[in-house]
């Protein structure tokens, strides 16, 4: 399964290039399937802005070619690399944290010459797997606990960076992400029942100490939306009215009035669920749904046959951070979890998430190389 | 070594599947959530989205036209454009105000008052700058407009009085609601009104003119505003009540034109139904100015002004009626038998009451007949308008008496009025008036003035018009109104029949009203007698009167003049001198008309007065349209 056998033609010789391309045939079936849909409402709900539309496509474009060229490139080449992506990383997180871009009063973004404007915290979604695969690569399983207090490490610089910034989501998503990278690496069950028990200690001294009043605000929000039904909670509330009234077949491409008529804000970033639920209906939400698990359980799967200890872990580690993300985005929109910034991958809008998504794909893929 | 490796790749293995495993349980659940939020709760969010999106606006309803009693217009409505700005679309207030400045002339009054209503209000309600724009200020705007977000022309339908002037004081006028309204107002049905009746049959009938509401449900976008789809909903509204009125634009124009610019006013009544057919009060202002906003300046001198142009004296003026009640006191002294037809009264131009030192002076103490008028009986005594005859006959007469008959039979000292709800009453004093309002006992020399139609007796001059209607329906009352007819049944009003005619059926008072039908007929048409045997009016109108008339003239002491000073008409101030009154009927066999004038500070009524009555009564006998017959 490893070759594309999925798009074996009839007439080989049309398609024998594809023979030289190394990618995997259902995983990208998936992600195509899940871009198509997402593109698809996201041309309605752009309507009104050609640009923003184009440049999204554009993005799609640059993550898919992404993802095909790191695919062709060979194992060694990453375990090599890892070590510099990392610190530049993290010089980079440090960079942004002085000199970036200020949106709602955090500072997240980068805007360089030539480059599209970025987030630097996106691409810790590649770089933690990668670099926690690297250290753990030749430690065998079980895992004791001084190698995981130096993964602590390892993920604790960058995501305190991102912390700083501030920005809460993110924090607590790739943290968490890079845990699993720790788990299926082999930690013994005794150090995850104690992790999982300081960091239940953990929150709640975060919660009294290091939370900003923002933070607090959107989580009180979540627990209880019609207390603020103007300010904080209008998302929820808007986002709940649009799921819902899509109904089982939803209003129709295009029609859906809550994002159309704005009621609902960020309908095509983190809330672009809300809009596919509104004009597709439940049909529309759990197909896409069903499209992520079968891309996240296909990724997994792939993480089995990886190569070597590095691409089990870095394959495994990833998708845990694609479906993570997902989970977390779903839950925010259909108002089980608090309001994160967390976008919805592949679908958001969001240039650095996109293409960070779609690169990770292409890592995982290059990883079944022998 | 391969142990090892397959160690580790089992416990990886059985550990990613775990993953894989949580990662469904978690694909369960949230396809759970979702199922129960787009498919078991859909109806209530179905509801919450057309909620958001749907807004039911209410549309006012066009207000009922007031119509003349030929049909002609008097008020209906029209639609002026206004230039509004809204807050949240402008950023640089001033600049956008000096840019408008460059377009159309803004009074700094306005342009101060904007600012400060942007700073106090809400930021996207659009704020009037200027009402009823001129076509070429819209034009300008139209051409200019795009280069100035948040400057926007919208229409509005304000009411519009033809003639305003001339006929304010006769309708009334609507003003703008207030916040002091809200609470007596129906507040759904006037959801989308701007205007409400302030005055006169605008005031009186406002539920009837207003009309019903109607709506409009509309597709709004999150920020409020309506998309461009058609509505969803329409409901028209319902326009108000057409009333046609009594009044007679051709008799409502010669009177005020007859008053000139001189302060005063002339109420005129059909006596047949007592519709008022003339109703004007001068000064008097524009109200579709006053609609449309006026400066600053300009209301406050409205509001100030020493003539009072806002105030209706034709049912809100209060004045002695003077002579124009002698008839009055005749009629009384007629009924109760004090005096009759034949009896003489020596008049020497002084009265004393029995025992008293006050002298009362008649009103001719110079000219001819200085001297009093002589042997007076009571024809005599009305068309010369004899003062000595009157203060004897309010000397005899019990003043509770006068006042029985002036309130029951003339309808004084009450409001009687059908539909002005402001009506002021006046006052009918009586022993039991005068200790309640002045803790003072009736004092004699009160019954002598009051003979003559001063003292404490006043009323509005609809009331000296309804006591002309009396005359000249000999003894019978008809209660004034406005309203002839309307396009509905009005919720205002019930008609009660009994209390609209009450008829005088006394055979014997019967012929005392004919005789003082003739008495009055004589003030006007007793001429070439000598001075002291002609009408009082005679010279001033009667002379080449075409119809018969019959008519009271009144002048009403404004300051007391002390004793053994004369008043000198030339030497007191303007606003110190007498008024001018009159009242009058014609024809006096089948009276259609009866009038009352009064003309402030005007001096003598014949001379001053009468003029207008007749060009009233004139314009009612005389001047009617020609209507071609080809038969």
């Amino acid at each position: 399964m490893t070759e594309a056998t999925l798009f074996q033609s009839r007439n080989p010789r049309a398609l024998a290039w594809l023979n030289y391309l190394h990618f995997d045939g259902w995983l990208f079936l998936g992600l195509l399937l899940i871009l198509g849909l997402g593109l698809t409402v996201m041309t309605e709900t752009l309507s009104h802005a050609p640009a923003l539309l184009i440049r999204h496509i554009a993005l799609i474009v640059l993550g898919l070619t992404a993802l095909l060229i790191l695919a062709q490139l060979p194992e060694h080449l990453y375990v090599g690399l890892t070590p510099i992506a990392y610190v530049g990383a993290v010089l980079l997180l440090a960079y942004t944290l002085f000199w970036g871009d200020e949106a709602k009063g955090a500072m997240r973004w980068v805007d360089w010459p030539f480059v599209p404007r970025f987030q630097p915290s996106e691409i810790l979604k590649i770089i933690l797997p990668l670099s926690l695969a690297w250290y753990l690569h030749d430690k065998p399983a079980p895992l004791g606990i001084g190698h995981a207090l130096v993964c602590w490490v390892i993920i604790g610089i960058p995501v305190g960076l991102v912390f700083l910034q501030p920005d809460f989501g993110t924090t607590v998503l790739v943290a968490t992400g890079s845990l699993c990278v720790v788990f299926v690496a082999g930690l013994r069950w005794r150090w995850i029942f104690a992790a999982v028990i300081v960091a239940m200690v953990g929150f709640v001294v975060a919660w009294r100490l290091f939370l900003t009043p923002y933070q607090i605000s959107r989580i009180v929000t979540f627990l209880d939306p019609d207390s603020n039904p103007l300010g904080a909670g209008w998302n929820i509330i808007q986002s709940k009215i649009a799921l819902g009234s899509g109904g089982v077949t939803g209003k129709g491409l295009g029609e859906g009035t809550q994002s159309h008529l704005s009621f609902l804000p960020e309908g095509h970033t983190d809330f672009i669920l809300a809009v596919i639920g509104e004009e597709l209906g439940f049909v529309g939400t759990a197909i896409l749904l069903t499209l992520f698990f079968f891309v996240f359980a296909r990724g997994m799967i792939m993480s089995r046959s990886a190569a070597s200890r590095f691409g089990r872990l870095m394959s495994a580690g990833f998708l845990m951070m694609f479906f993570g993300y997902t989970l977390v985005n779903v839950m925010m929109v259909c108002g089980l979890l608090p309001v994160v910034g967390a976008p919805l991958p592949l679908v958001s809008y969001g240039g650095t998430s996109i293409v960070t998504m779609l690169a990770g794909f292409g890592i995982v893929t290059a990883m079944q190389r022998s | 070594m391969t142990n090892e490796r397959n160690r580790d790749t089992h416990s990886f293995e059985d550990r990613v599947l775990m993953l894989v495993l949580l990662g469904f349980v978690m694909l369960i659940l949230v396809l759970t959530r979702l199922y129960y939020l787009q498919i078991f709760d859909h109806e209530t969010y179905q509801t919450q989205s057309q909620k958001n999106r749907i807004q039911v606006q209410s549309i006012a309803p066009p207000r009922g036209l007031i119509l003349d009693t030929n049909g002609e217009l008097l008020a209906d409505n029209r639609q002026i454009l206004s230039l509004s700005l809204i807050p949240e679309r402008i950023a640089d207030v001033d600049a956008v105000l000096a840019q408008l400045q460059q377009l159309i002339k803004i009074s700094p009054d306005d342009l101060k008052n904007v600012k400060e209503r942007i700073r106090l209000g809400s930021r996207h309600a659009p704020i009037v700058l200027k009402r009823d724009l001129s076509e070429q200020e819209e034009a300008l705007l139209a051409v200019n407009r795009h280069q100035m977000d948040g400057v926007v022309v919208t229409y509005e339908t304000i009411r519009h009085y033809f003639d305003g002037p001339k006929f304010v004081h006769a309708i009334g006028t609507v003003r703008r609601i207030t916040k002091e309204d809200l609470g007596d107002i129906d507040n759904v049905n006037y959801r989308a009104t701007q205007f409400i009746g302030g005055t006169g049959v605008e005031r009186f009938y406002e539920r009837s003119l207003h009309g019903v509401v109607g709506s409009r449900s509309v597709e709004i976008d999150a920020s409020g505003r309506p998309t461009d789809k058609q509505p969803i909903a329409l409901t028209q509204p319902e326009r108000g009540a057409t009333l046609t009125l009594h009044i007679d634009s051709a008799l409502q124009l010669a009177a005020d034109e007859a008053l000139g610019d001189r302060r005063g006013a002339v109420v005129a009544i059909d006596p047949r139904t007592g519709g008022i057919l003339v109703m004007v009060s001068k000064p008097n202002y524009d109200p579709n100015r006053l609609l449309t906003g006026l400066k600053a300046g300009e209301l406050d001198e409205l509001y100030e002004h020493r003539d009072k142009p806002i105030f209706n004296r034709a049912v809100q003026g209060i004045y002695a009626p003077g002579s124009t009640f002698k008839p009055v006191v005749g009629m009384a002294a007629l009924q109760t038998g004090v005096t009759d037809w034949d009896e003489i009264i020596q008049d020497d131009g002084n009265f004393r009451l029995p025992g008293s030192s006050q002298v009362w002076r008649s009103w001719n103490r110079e000219g001819a007949n200085a001297g009093g008028h002589g042997e007076v009986a009571m024809h005599r005594a009305i068309y010369r308008s004899a003062n000595v005859y009157f203060y004897t006959m309010g000397s005899r007469l019990e003043v509770d008496v006068i006042a029985k008959l002036a309130i029951d039979r003339f309808g004084l000292g009450r409001s009687t009025v059908f539909d002005i709800a402001e009506a002021k009453v006046g006052v009918v004093p009586s022993r039991a008036w005068k200790r309640e309002a002045h803790n003072e006992p009736w004092y004699p020399g009160d019954s002598v003035i009051l003979g003559i139609g001063q003292g404490y007796i006043n009323m509005t001059p609809l009331q000296l018009a309804t006591m002309a209607t009396v005359f000249a329906n000999r003894g019978d009352w008809v209660q004034p109104r406005m309203l002839k007819q309307a396009d509905r049944h009005l919720m205002e009003i019930t008609e009660n029949p009994e209390e609209l005619r009450v008829v005088d059926t006394s055979m014997e008072m019967r012929s005392h009203w004919h005789r003082m039908a003739l008495a009055m007929h004589d003030v006007v048409h007793r001429g070439f007698k000598g001075y002291d045997q002609n009408g009082t009016a005679w010279a001033y109108i009667g002379m080449d009167i075409p119809y018969t008339m019959a008519g009271k003239s009144g002048t009403a002491q404004v300051i007391a003049v002390e004793q053994g000073e004369e008043y000198e008409e030339e030497e007191v101030d303007e606003y110190e001198r007498n008024h001018a009154l009159f009242i009058a009927f014609a024809p006096l066999e089948s009276p259609e008309i009866a009038v009352a004038v009064v003309v402030e500070n005007g001096g003598g009524g014949s001379k001053f007065a009468a003029p207008v009555a007749r060009a009233v009564i004139d314009a009612k006998l005389i001047t009617q349209p020609v209507i071609a017959n080809r038969d």
